[in-house]
């Protein structure tokens, strides 16, 4: 039996009445907050549905900013890793504000200029299928040696199209024809964020579908002989074929980097609008302190609790709320991004398209964001709850005596 | 002293472990991020990259300005004003080329 | 031994509702027993006992505790004071609803830190004590009148003070369990414990148990009985 609890007898000497040295001595810190703990959450769970329902909503919001924050870090990455091999420069000829085929000729005129590496024309175009309601990407693939009448297709367009290796896909030419394609190959890539759409063919397959005359291309891609100089040499492009529009891989990446900055406002202002009533629940939540409570503040206070241990358990309180709320959010958020295909957010992605890459992002993570993120979702909930037991906790405890 | 009842768990070493379990998770998760970082191998990505001289993600494939938004002409996303909402959900997340917002050697 | 000299205590001072709910009180207290102070309601019993409780500081006079002068104490020190010499009962019990018995009798001991194990069972040795071992993890609001008296009273004792203080302990009760409760609190000077008890019902001020009895009215000592 602990010694502080043992009646004492009649014959002992009673001990003094003031508080000795030993008293002040250091208590063992992790036992207090722990006895802290206890009651904090003895104290919340008495509004069981109350706190769950916030605890929930809390983890919700966290969720949502998590994974918009996560999702876009990722694809971000993924975009400046994959397309640091895109071409340097990519000349388009533009007539009247529209892209329009490439003569020939021009490649040479491109040759020419200082600077240039080397310059070869492409081929590619979109194609609607209206099998499936679908746009795919067509592009000639001159390396992969393929006949005229022979394919090689995207994931996801295979997927849509429940179609393998060794069947036919029938395009329509653009004379109305139809032409019977054989699917020698499905592009095998880890991640289908480049290729689910495309469908490879022969130059010769791409002229005959789209009736193309042999001396055109749809643009073409430069190698440029010193990178640093990738932008004289667009201005001298510029110069040399006015009606020419070149754009840089610096430009392509610069695009990829701004994935879900500009007009990602849109969503934070939805997302915002969210946080904005929550705070304003939370706030009234703990900051409304309630008659009750503030009484059962006073009898802390009179049976012994200092305004210290008040406010540490207040400290508690909304730690332990708005911590286990974040850390959940982020977690759920993490598994939904990274190993659960960003599922939510496929409707935003899809949008009106049919044809949708099944990708595994790689998880990136910008600690500093995820730092930004844990200030704004866990801080101002600490304080609010802090502020109104501190007022609390100021008052004399002889309330507690005057009921 | 009399038999008592299992005690339960006490209260706040039930949520201290919880707390400690998502924090160990929550720096799994940064492991995980720098560890699958250097493993993922992309060479075959950017190989097909390089061959085919790719220069978008195939993620919007409802419009060309979409699909290709490095590519597009410069006024296919503003059909109608500069600053007109998009039809596409996806113009929410993807910016128009930067060619039309910063300056370039196209002016 | 607890000293009382001149001590006043003025609330809402110098406003239109001002009140004196003591007035130059001097008093010395001993050691062991038990004292009651009587009076009707608005003598000054509670303010009194608030006073000798550290849970307020009087307007005016020195409150000394085995000589040492507490009137001047920081905050800090103040309820250090309070934890380890006194132990209250108060008159509506003021148990935390929604806490079970045993979180109730255990929460003065909360801020000292001592080990669970520890702290656990001898709030359960407390509840054994005073016949509530079975109620140890209901919730307090499930208890009847003299269950929760019981409660109130293992909790002022929690951290084994050396003076208990009882703000009218019977209110609640009805005859059999006031006397219950009067020879809880005369087992409990018996064994060395000072016990200060305010009452306006005569059950208690004329029990055997009762060792002095101090009657005020209008913040002011009236008499002064040792039985």
């Amino acid at each position: 039996m602990p010694v502080g609890l043992v009646f004492r007898d009649c014959d002992t000497v009673s001990p003094p009445l003031l508080p000795t040295a030993a008293d002040f001595a250091m208590r063992p810190l992790l036992e207090r907050q722990k006895y802290l703990i206890d009651y904090t959450l003895a104290a919340l769970f008495r509004r069981k549905t109350r706190n769950l329902g916030l605890l929930l909503v809390y983890t919700l919001l966290v969720f949502l900013f998590a994974s918009v924050l996560l999702l876009s870090q990722g694809l971000r990455r993924e975009a400046a890793l994959l397309l640091q091999d895109a071409p340097e420069v990519v000349v388009q000829k533009l007539i009247a504000g529209r892209h329009d085929p490439l003569p020939a000729a021009w490649l040479d005129t491109l040759r020419r200029i200082r600077g240039v590496g080397s310059a070869r024309g492409r081929l590619w175009g979109y194609y609607y299928d209206p099998a499936v309601k679908a746009n795919y990407t067509l592009m000639a693939a001159p390396e992969r040696g393929l006949a005229a009448d022979e394919i090689i297709v995207g994931a996801a367009l295979a997927r849509i199209r429940q179609i393998g290796v060794g069947d036919y896909l029938s395009l329509r030419a653009t004379d109305g024809r139809p032409l019977p394609m054989k699917i020698i190959g499905i592009l095998d890539s880890a991640s289908e964020l480049l290729g689910a759409d495309l469908l490879l063919l022969s130059e010769t397959g791409f002229r005959q579908l789209f009736q193309l005359p042999p001396a055109v291309y749809t643009d073409a891609v430069l190698t440029v002989r010193n990178p640093r100089e990738a932008s004289t040499v667009a201005n001298k492009i510029a110069l040399a074929l006015p009606a020419s529009r070149p754009i840089l891989r610096a430009e392509i990446l610069r695009t990829y980097d701004a994935v879900f900055h500009w007009r990602e406002g849109m969503t934070f202002v939805a997302l915002g609008s969210l946080l904005l009533a929550f705070l304003i629940l939370a706030w009234d939540k703990a900051a409304g302190l309630s008659a009750e409570e503030k009484r059962e503040i006073g009898i802390l206070k009179a049976i012994g609790w200092e305004t210290g241990d008040i406010l540490r358990m207040k400290l508690w309180e909304g730690t332990l709320l708005s911590l286990t709320a974040f850390l959940a959010g982020y977690l759920l958020a993490w598994w939904q991004v990274f190993y659960g295909g960003a599922r939510l957010f496929a409707p935003v992605l899809k949008g009106w398209a049919v044809l949708y890459p099944d990708f595994r992002l790689t998880p990136a993570v910008d600690l500093q964001q995820v730092l930004v993120l844990l200030a704004v979702t866990v801080l101002p909930y600490i304080v609010a709850t802090l502020i109104p037991g501190w007022r609390a906790a100021i008052s004399d405890p002889d309330a507690a005596m005057r009921g | 002293m009399p038999l008592r009842r299992f005690p339960h768990p006490r209260k706040a070493n039930a949520a201290l472990t919880l707390l400690a379990t998502l924090s160990l998770l929550f720096g799994l998760t940064l492991a995980d991020s720098a560890w699958r970082a250097r493993s993922t191998n992309r060479a075959a990505d950017r190989a097909l990259v390089r061959e085919l001289g790719l220069t978008d993600l195939s993620l919007f494939t409802e419009a060309r300005y979409t699909r290709h938004p490095t590519q597009a002409d410069r006024h296919s996303p503003f059909q109608d004003h500069p600053a007109a909402l998009d039809h596409f959900p996806s113009g929410a997340l993807l910016p128009p080329p930067p060619g039309l917002t910063l300056y370039s050697h196209e002016e | 031994m607890i000293e009382l000299h001149e001590v006043s205590k003025v609330f809402n001072q110098g406003q239109p509702n001002e009140c004196r709910a003591l007035r130059e009180l001097s008093l010395r207290l001993e050691r062991g027993g038990i004292t009651v102070f009587k009076g009707p309601s608005g003598s000054g019993k509670t303010t009194l006992l608030t006073l000798i409780g550290c849970l307020a500081r009087p307007t005016a006079g020195r409150i000394t505790l085995d000589g040492r002068l507490l009137s001047n104490l920081p905050e800090r020190f103040l309820t250090e004071v309070r934890r380890h010499t006194f132990g209250f009962v108060f008159q509506r019990f003021n148990l935390l609803r929604g806490l079970t018995v045993l979180e109730n009798v255990m929460l003065p001991a909360y801020p000292l830190g001592k080990p669970y194990r520890e702290l656990r069972d001898g709030a359960r040795a407390l509840l054994d004590r005073f016949g509530l071992g079975a109620k140890a993890d209901s919730r307090v609001e499930w208890l009847s009148g003299g269950e929760a008296q019981r409660t109130a009273l293992a909790r002022a004792l929690i951290n084994d003070p050396a003076v208990l203080i009882a703000d009218e302990p019977t209110a609640n009760l009805d005859s059999a369990l006031s006397r219950e409760v009067l020879a809880l609190l005369g087992e409990l000077a018996t064994q060395g414990r000072t016990v200060l008890i305010s009452s306006h019902d005569p059950l208690v001020f004329e029990a055997v148990q009762v060792d002095r009895v101090i009657e005020l009215h209008d913040g002011c000592v009236v008499g002064d009985s040792r039985c």
